[in-house]
């Protein structure tokens, strides 16, 4: 055992000594031939110190400050411009650099290569980019000068730096999954791009529905809370903290910050060494889905739920603070609906991608179960790639359950609801609300597989949506229609079953058409779902009575 | 002394695709130094077998072991024991011959001067040591082929999987290959090969497996092959070419009750015939005393291709 945990411990050594790496020393030798290596390093270094120059004097001359605070000043547009070497263009080095590997199928000589796959997996993180790293060190330089001229202390650069390495690790390792997923080339530029894009534009946006976690997947909460002092007249600037409370826990923000993208890095790793390992893998194994759910929500909800009593969770704190108008203590009924209803569709799509992770395809399930027949085993191992995802759509349905409620009612503790009461049933409709719509997914994944699924996702939870909207939109006559209409996408159902359970809040009169228009919709998709389960088992009897035969 | 562990053991493995199946239960022990050829029609499940012996594909089920080690269990141990050549092998574009050798060396775990020794040894075996400082890009079909054959040598494999290796090689590379192999034979390596040239095939491998629609139907041999699925028995083909044109000797044929057919190809006649060795010496002693103009008479051998393209004929009817 514990010459096992040795030999592991120094396989990672191994694997970090990056000058005795095959894979690193292949891409120092393809990646820094002289040529594009002199070109690139001309057009960056002259790049950075245009840039850098040209602030350093205009805030000199504008702003009329000292040089010390125009050196200050140039290192976030520095930043930017190391953060677009590395995250955008590395990222798409590493991306477009594997896809081309496994495209030109070269990649399977790396695959059969006797090296551990911690060794390739850090050689390709860190070889396919390797010129990027070297622009980067070009602007390291300029760094130096603004930090030394600026007396920036340098604690406050470590901590920047700290996070920025981790964020690009992550983004790096984002781009490498996605190459080891994707096997278009073009098609895995782009969606490494587009996963960059997610992680850093989109994902934070939740963050001003209190999801501050998401904002954390980016370097700019350090950014802001180290760069408040450079900047006291920013609004944006003072409102970012040093720390983040996580549920009675104050933790620096770049403490934070880098524990949830190597959380993240961690999570993309699995995935990477799985996919290493077998190409034909799912994404996670069962436990490690669930696990990973489990811990995303615990994140979550530790992260939300201090922000509750200062009312940062809600959408109108952000805007409300940047044009200071003085904090109030009551928030609009609507508002305190929507993010009791949001967080129940967030946990409802969250489930539905993990359990799509899982679940296997019909090639799959056949192969799992000749496999059974010919070991004469009962039943396909419960964690196996093969195995029905069932049960595990079970306990996933349970943690977004239990997350939401948590929520809720700690929601439903604070002062911004005082007045509003739930039924005491009110629990059961959100859970059936989740439940409901999110084994519909598993059984219809397990049985008719991927293909035509995103079709059916658009017509059965899209179309209605919006038909709702328009409806609603076109005329004030066609709202009661319309509330039953959008009722009819399995995404707006947890909205649907909040209203359900209100017993006492200010506009509880208006809620009558949802409650029933959820009912009568709640009904129609437990029917749908007890077709489903009919029809999954009929599957499964199938295809054994097939391989029986 | 052969060790007496065979070198590849595949035991009841089958690859499943949905609902096609690529490999029924294949059974095969190929013993050390032997050098094994694979042939069948297209989608025999040839490839799908080199993939789960490469470790690149996890099996529905089955056991295989290379040299004793089980290759699901221990695939990291495995790929140390062979050396893989796959179909249309690639090299990446963007290093030179001698960079790629490089990368594949220190992956097999050697260094300094042992490593660039192996290199020079193998680029030299494969009759490319002039190529070692040109971009693999730059290389036709045949000498990346070669370039890929001196990879797969670097760490001295136990185990040699050469899937369709003298795709795109010209004809004195083609020797050259076989040369190589029958060389590491001696030298107690095994290799399983699979090739579309057939004629090629027979000329060095010691055994041949027939794979048809997943199954291996036969393995033996060539000589044992042919005797077993060529079916000598019922009918030869016998070629008899004449110095001029005879309609009396074609008359003399069809009156042979043991002639079933009789074809004229220009100045060969092509018969069908189901008698006897001794009939067929007799029928060759009546011909010469009528005196016909026979310049030769042959029978027609049936090679390892006309049974694959029997199968394919059967698969496609």
């Amino acid at each position: 055992m514990i010459q096992a945990g040795l030999n592991w411990g120094l396989g990672v050594l191994r694997a970090f000594m990056l000058w005795r790496n095959p894979i690193f020393i292949r891409y120092c030798h393809s990646k820094l031939r002289w040529k594009p290596l002199l070109g690139w390093s001309l057009v960056t270094f002259l790049g950075t110190g245009f840039i850098f120059t040209l602030t350093y004097f205009l805030i000199q001359d504008d702003m009329l400050v000292t040089s010390q605070e125009a050196a200050q000043g140039t290192l976030i547009p520095l930043i930017v411009i190391q953060a677009i070497i590395l995250m955008a263009k590395g990222s798409f080095s590493v991306a477009s650099g594997i896809t081309r590997e496994g495209i030109e199928g070269v990649l399977d000589y790396q695959r059969l290569s006797p090296m551990p796959p911690s060794q390739k997996i850090i050689g390709y993180l860190f070889g396919l980019p390797v010129l990027d790293y070297i622009l980067f060190l070009l602007t390291v330089p300029f760094v130096a000068f603004a930090v030394w001229k600026g007396e920036v202390p340098m604690e406050m650069v470590l901590r920047v730096y700290g996070v920025f390495t981790t964020s690009v690790l992550l983004y790096h390792m984002t781009a490498f999954m996605a190459g080891m997923v994707v096997k278009q080339r073009f098609l895995v530029g782009f969606l490494s791009q587009l996963l960059m894009f997610l992680l850093y534009f989109i994902l934070p946006i939740l963050s001003k529905f209190g999801y501050i976690f998401f904002e954390h997947f980016t370097i700019r909460p350090t950014i802001f809370a180290e760069f408040a002092y450079m900047y006291p007249e920013s609004r944006s600037f003072e409102i970012a903290s040093s720390s983040m409370s996580f549920f009675a826990l104050d933790i620096p923000c770049h403490i934070f910050s880098m524990l949830i993208q190597l959380l993240m890095l961690s999570l993309f790793t699995i995935v990477v060494y799985r996919k290493w390992r077998n190409e034909n893998h799912h994404l996670l194994d069962k436990h490690s889905a669930v696990l990973a759910l489990g811990t995303l929500y615990f994140a979550l909800i530790g992260s939300m739920l201090p922000q509750i009593p200062t009312g940062r969770i809600f959408p109108s704190w952000g805007p409300r603070y940047l044009l200071e108008i003085p904090p109030v203590d009551f928030i609009s009924p609507k508002e305190a609906l929507f993010i009791l209803g949001f967080f129940g569709v967030f946990s409802l799509i969250i489930s539905i991608l993990t359990i799509a992770l899982i679940t296997p395809n019909l090639d799959k399930q056949i192969k799992g179960l000749r496999r059974m027949v010919k070991l004469e085993n009962d039943r396909v191992p419960f964690s196996d790639d093969e195995s029905s995802s069932f049960w595990h759509s079970i306990i996933i349905c349970g943690i977004a359950f239990t997350g939401w409620w948590l929520f809720v009612g700690y929601l439903f503790d604070s002062n911004w609801y005082e007045g509003w009461v739930l039924s005491p049933y009110a629990w059961l409709w959100a859970l059936t609300s989740l439940v409901v719509p999110i084994m519909s997914f598993q059984m219809y994944l397990e049985v008719k597989g991927g293909h035509g699924l995103f079709i059916v996702l658009l017509i059965a939870w899209i179309v209605p949506l919006l038909g709702g909207i328009l409806m609603a939109a076109a005329s004030e006559h066609l709202l009661h229609a319309a509330t039953y209409v959008a009722a009819l996408s399995g995404f707006l159902l947890p909205f649907y079953s909040v209203e359900a359970g209100l017993v006492q809040s200010y506009f509880l009169e208006d809620m009558t058409e949802a409650r029933h228009a959820f009912f009568l919709v709640l009904f129609l998709y437990a029917t749908l779902l007890a077709i489903l389960f009919s029809e999954w088992r009929k599957h499964h009897q199938r295809i054994r009575k097939s391989l029986s035969t | 002394m052969p060790s007496t562990t065979p070198s590849i053991d595949i035991k009841e493995m089958r690859v499943d695709y949905e609902d096609f199946t690529a490999v029924k239960g294949l059974n095969l022990s190929i013993p050390e130094g032997e050098v094994f050829g694979l042939v069948g029609p297209n989608g025999a499940g040839k490839t799908s077998t080199f993939s789960v012996l490469a470790t690149l594909l996890e099996p529905t089920y089955g056991e295989v072991y290379l040299c004793g080690v089980d290759i699901r269990e221990s695939p990291v141990e495995a790929r140390k024991l062979f050396g893989y050549m796959p179909d249309m092998a690639p090299a990446p574009t963007d290093l030179k011959v001698g960079e790629f050798l490089e990368l594949y060396a220190a992956a097999y775990g050697l260094e300094g001067a042992e490593k660039r020794e192996r290199i020079t040894e193998c680029l030299q075996l494969v009759e490319l040591s002039s190529k070692r400082n040109v971009f693999c890009k730059t290389l036709s079909r045949g000498m990346t082929q070669r370039v890929v054959l001196a990879k797969a040598l670097l760490h001295r494999p136990r185990v040699l999987l050469l899937d369709e290796p003298a795709s795109g090689m010209d004809p004195p590379s083609r020797v050259a290959l076989r040369k190589i192999i029958q060389n590491l034979a001696k030298e107690g390596v095994t290799t399983l090969i699979s090739s579309h040239i057939l004629l090629e095939l027979s000329g060095f491998c010691t055994t041949i497996g027939i794979f048809n629609q997943g199954e291996l139907l036969d393995s033996g041999s060539p000589c044992e092959i042919i005797e077993r699925m060529g079916h000598p028995e019922e009918s030869r083909t016998l070629k008899i070419s004449l110095l001029e044109p005879s309609p009396k000797l074609i008359e003399f044929l069809e009156e042979n009750p043991e002639i079933e057919e009789v074809d004229e190809e220009g100045s060969v006649l092509v018969c069908r015939y189901a008698g006897s060795p001794e009939q067929q010496v007799e029928l060759l002693a009546e011909m010469t005393a009528k005196g016909f103009p026979v310049r030769s008479f042959e029978e027609y051998a049936q090679s390892i291709e006309d049974i694959v393209m029997k199968l394919h004929q059967e698969d496609n009817s």
